[in-house]
């Protein structure tokens, strides 16, 4: 089918590589890998070009992926990580595209392999790898370190639009280019061109290319797509076929330009986009119009997928109208039906479009589903039901007739289907009925936002009277859609916040960095350390962390102010801040970065809200704003930035460098607000102060900065009725609380190893005698009984 | 790099197991590039052959996972210069999926991309596509016929330089712009030469 991604997936990952960079005599190698067994010899034989696609030098840790297309046209995913600090490059191939949780996995491997005890790092090996996959939705945990430590994941829900900032292959890609050039690429992709992207860093690269052929669903790229490709393979820019090729700069060097030929090429690096055709004006100007306008309001969120989304429901959304039901058989599509039957300005380029490779694969795809009984189930049908409400039901009513005669009849086929049904599908079935709650009532909320007053009952019509038809969350279309991201249900942020704040028992999520010291995961918090062999550095992390704050606090307060960097509103607009390089260059000349080794944050713009509760934390925090008094009071939409003014952190993400990057919510406007860490800082144990730490926390919830939290520790007020559009989360999930509380103390820890502090933190260790250094880089001897490559 | 006057890019299409691959590697004979078929869905092989005085370079492109296509649309070999659709002459149904390939092919009857129709494996005893059934089907959907075999090196040489020669006459008819190998200036403008231009020259 048209899905490129595996279906019954065994393994979380297949094989885990170390990877030894080249020299001036020697082509990369992998010097070790696990499990032994693994023996795709051709894939073996490429992990090392794409671990290094070109010499590089590293001063950051980077992670990015590459992905191997099989003779099937389906797809391997290559994550990798490349540490200044390490000599080698880690690489982690899997049939599943969950971009965080391999990142996070690769983090975690990374620290094993400095690790004391040998074993630790197989121990952590064997024991993911023989783990069974959780179901969507649910925790993918395994325990290591001998019990002391969790590894854990969350596996992507079904219907879940790539989110900003959860998702980092499209907060990459949307802080990289503005959403104009979005559109270029988007149009062209539809014409279904020769698509070059490149850039200086590999991670902005892959995330970017990944990003774009996320932005098409319902569609897949059929063609040859290559997030990074090596140097050793710079010839196949010469194909003739669609390609979708992200291109390291330093390889695009090499390349003839005049040999490719007729080629879309976007730097992501200078937001340009050079191109020999017309794409966008050649789409319907009218989907050009609406797209526009709905990427200018909403960024945040899914609200770019959404808008990429709705365009293809305006483009393709009426497919629905040319399919035919006859009892016994089939349904099938009608091309000319197709045509007709759309708005004649829409017609030309709907007729084009019959003949993309992607459009097919996107009509096969759906007959799929319903033949299967899937019926319309999926996040694109739900936004044609919003688009025309009208077309749904009277085509719902023709499917459920269709599909009674065709279980009446007894036809074989349905039942075939059901049977040949995979496992994944059937247990994902499972999971809604044995309450899976979550799915259930996400689904029903996402479709009560939309539809807004409606009553989630009224869409239980037709077709969606049977459980069976809940099952599309394993249709390749819902796995597909699942790489965009392993981190909490689309605008989570506030969403989590709700939930946390329900479960008056937890945590604070910024807690692990209090001086109490309490832990940030709870395997951390559960376990005494005392007989613990090595040292997951957690905790030590966040005294690392504490250092960098006590020298901010320790700071003159022009040096101390947090300040927005600018207002998200006027982001895209404002073009000559736009380009990531300036990022820099103003930082370079604010006056704050005359500091060295400060931790400051960078002033590139107004918002006053944000920056009184960034200048004057302990009087927000200590003394923070009322709570809400009942959000249902207030008008629809209103809510998330209702509560009395008060500015609050939404999200976070990272800036183009690594940088983390915050979202602060203020009434009117979101503002971005960008942390630098030092380089390295001295070590001090001051613990005052340290509500400040807050302001660190890239966490997302709302419960952060509840005042109720801070004060009482009660919580008697539910958020979830300050935010009129989650309204639907009151019911059915307490459950989740406690995960969705760890997954939240899961995501600091995550935050900061994926910015090395971690590793900056073991660096220092070393550095200063009378600690036990339990980074020991003289790994690459230490594993004789793993599997060599000479 | 070579020095040759024409470079010219064919696409393989067909169902798996006709022999795609074999074919290209017989004509190629070890000359080509390491596959990465196996690895990046697409492989691709190089041999440069002449044609009265001039050398000709053919690459010769074999995607992989074709068969999840239903048919092969323009898209797909819109740069292309010629396109080679191989069946199985042992294997009925690798025939009957023809015109699913073709499908959208003749609706572009237009398309100026050279059409070639393989029936491979000759050497097999199994025949079950008599020869004119073949042929009468290239007839009709105005396509060269030849009937190969890979294993046996049947027809292979023959194929391929087919094609190099039919090219260079279109080339040549529709008076495309060729450039003298020194002249840069002209050669930038080759990458503008729209998708349909039957050749592009390069250094």
């Amino acid at each position: 089918m048209g899905s490129r991604i595996r279906e019954n997936v065994k393994h979380f990952f297949e094989c885990f590589c170390e990877v030894v960079p080249p020299t001036d005599q020697s082509e990369p190698w992998i010097i070790q890998q696990f499990p032994d067994n693994y023996k795709d010899h051709e894939v073996l034989k490429s992990v090392p070009k794409f671990a290094y696609p070109y010499k590089f030098t590293n001063d950051v840790i980077q992670h990015y992926s590459f992905v191997l297309t099989d003779v099937e046209g389906k797809w391997t995913f290559g994550f990798c990580r490349h540490d200044p600090k390490s000599e080698t490059a880690i690489v982690v191939l899997s049939y599943l595209p969950w971009h965080q949780g391999f990142y996070k996995f690769l983090d975690t491997t990374a620290v094993l392999m400095h690790s004391s005890r040998t074993e630790d790092l197989r121990e952590f090996l064997t024991a993911v790898y023989n783990t069974k996959i959780a179901e969507p939705g649910r925790v993918f945990s395994v325990c290591f370190n001998r019990g002391e430590s969790l590894f854990s994941v969350d596996i992507p829900r079904p219907f879940q639009l790539p989110s900003i900032p959860e998702n980092r292959n499209l907060t990459e890609y949307f802080n990289a280019v503005d959403t104009h050039t979005m559109s270029l690429i988007f149009a062209s992709m539809l014409f279904e061109r020769r698509i070059i992207f490149t850039s200086k860093k590999l991670k902005r690269l892959s995330a970017c290319v990944q990003s774009a052929n996320d932005i098409i669903y319902p569609m897949i790229w059929q063609h040859i797509f290559i997030p990074v490709l090596p140097m050793s393979l710079v010839d196949y820019l010469l194909a003739p076929m669609p390609f979708l090729i992200g291109v390291p700069e330093e390889v695009f060097k090499q390349v003839k330009r005049s040999e490719i030929g007729d080629v879309v090429i976007l730097d992501t690096d200078a937001n340009t986009v050079e191109t020999p055709f017309d794409d966008l004006s050649s789409l319907p100007q009218e989907v050009v119009a609406s797209l526009k306008k709905q990427l200018r309001n909403k960024q945040l969120g899914d609200g770019v997928s959404r808008a990429f989304l709705r365009a293809l429901v305006q483009l393709i959304g009426g497919y629905r109208d040319a399919l035919k039901f006859q009892p016994g058989q089939k349904v099938s599509f009608d091309p000319e039906r197709f045509i007709e039957t759309r708005p004649l300005s829409l017609q030309p380029f709907l007729r084009e479009m019959l003949h993309l490779q992607i459009f097919q694969q996107f009509i096969e795809e759906r007959l799929m589903m319903l033949n299967t009984g899937q019926g319309f189930s999926d996040e694109f049908e739900f936004e044609i039901e919003g688009y025309s409400a009208k077309s749904g039901s009277k085509l719902k009513q023709q499917y459920k007739e269709w599909t009674t005669t065709m279980k009446k009849e007894g036809t074989a086929f349905f039942k075939s289907v059901k049977d040949k049904a995979n496992p994944a599908m059937k247990s994902a079935v499972k999971t809604v009925k044995d309450g899976g709650k979550g799915v259930k009532s996400a689904y029903k909320g996402l479709r009560s936002k939309l539809k807004d007053n409606q009553a989630p009952n009224q869409l239980e019509n037709g077709l969606d009277g049977g459980e069976k038809h809940r099952s599309a969350p394993n249709s390749p279309t819902g796995k597909r859609r699942t790489i965009a991201g392993l981190s909490a249900p689309v605008a989570t942020y506030r969403k989590d916040a709700a939930l946390a704040l329900k479960n008056s028992a937890m945590q604070r999520s910024y807690s692990p960095l209090s001086p109490s010291s309490q832990p940030m995961s709870p395997d951390v918090m559960e376990s005494p350390r005392s007989n613990s062999p090595i040292e997951i550095p957690q905790i030590d992390l966040m005294n690392e962390m504490e250092d960098l704050l006590q020298l901010r606090l320790d700071s003159p307060p022009v040096d101390r102010s947090l300040k927005p960097v600018r207002s998200l509103e006027n982001f895209k607009n404002t073009s000559p801040l736009n380009s990531p390089d300036r990022w820099s260059k103003t930082r370079a000349s604010a006056p704050v970065a005359s500091s060295p080794n400060r931790f400051f944050l960078q002033n590139l713009g107004h918002s006053q809200e944000t920056q009184n509760l960034l200048q004057s934390p302990d009087d927000v925090f200590l003394s923070p704003p009322s709570v809400p008094p009942r959000a249902r009071d207030r008008e629809p939409g209103g809510g998330l930035f209702g509560g009395g003014g008060a500015p609050f952190v939404v999200g976070g993400g990272h800036s183009e460098n690594g940088d983390p990057l915050f979202f602060v919510a203020n009434r009117h406007s979101v503002d971005i607000v960008k942390l630098s860490p030092p380089t390295h800082s001295p070590r001090r144990k001051q613990y005052q102060e340290s509500e400040d730490l807050i302001r660190l926390d890239s966490s997302s919830d709302i419960d952060d900065f509840d005042p109720l939290k801070s004060k009482s520790g009660e919580r008697k007020v539910p958020l979830t009725i300050s935010n009129p559009l989650y309204t639907y989360e009151n019911g059915g999930i307490s459950n989740q609380s406690v995960q969705q509380q760890q997954q939240q103390q899961r995501n600091d820890q995550d935050l900061l190893q994926e910015y090395g502090l971690t590793f900056n933190f073991s660096a220092n260790l070393q550095n200063r005698s009378g600690f036990e250094a339990f980074g020991s880089h003289g790994k690459v001897n230490a594993k004789s009984q793993w599997t060599k490559f000479e | 790099m070579d020095d040759y006057k024409f470079l010219f890019k064919v696409v393989l299409v067909g169902n798996a197991g006709v022999g795609k691959t074999c074919l290209v590697r017989r004509f190629t004979q070890g000359l080509f590039p390491p596959g990465q078929g196996a690895t990046i869905g697409v492989d691709f092989m190089i041999k440069t052959v002449e044609v009265g005085n001039e050398k000709v370079k053919l690459q010769i492109w074999d995607t992989a996972g074709q068969e999840r296509f239903r048919s092969i649309t323009q898209s797909y070999y819109r740069s292309a210069h010629a396109l080679i659709l191989v069946y199985d002459i042992s294997s009925q149904p690798t025939f009957d999926c023809l015109p699913d390939w073709l499908r959208e092919i003749e609706e572009y009857a237009s398309n100026k991309v050279l059409r070639i129709l393989v029936g491979n494996k000759i050497d097999r005893e199994d025949r079950e596509i008599p020869a004119d059934v073949g042929e009468e089907f290239a007839e009709r959907h105005n396509m060269y016929y030849l009937e190969t075999s890979a294993k046996e090196s049947d027809n292979v040489e023959k194929l391929f330089m087919q094609i190099a020669e039919d090219l260079m006459k279109q080339a040549r008819t529709r008076d495309l712009p060729r450039y003298d190998s020194n002249n840069q200036t002209l050669d930038g403008k080759t990458s503008t030469i729209s998708d349909s231009s039957c050749c592009s020259r390069l250094q």
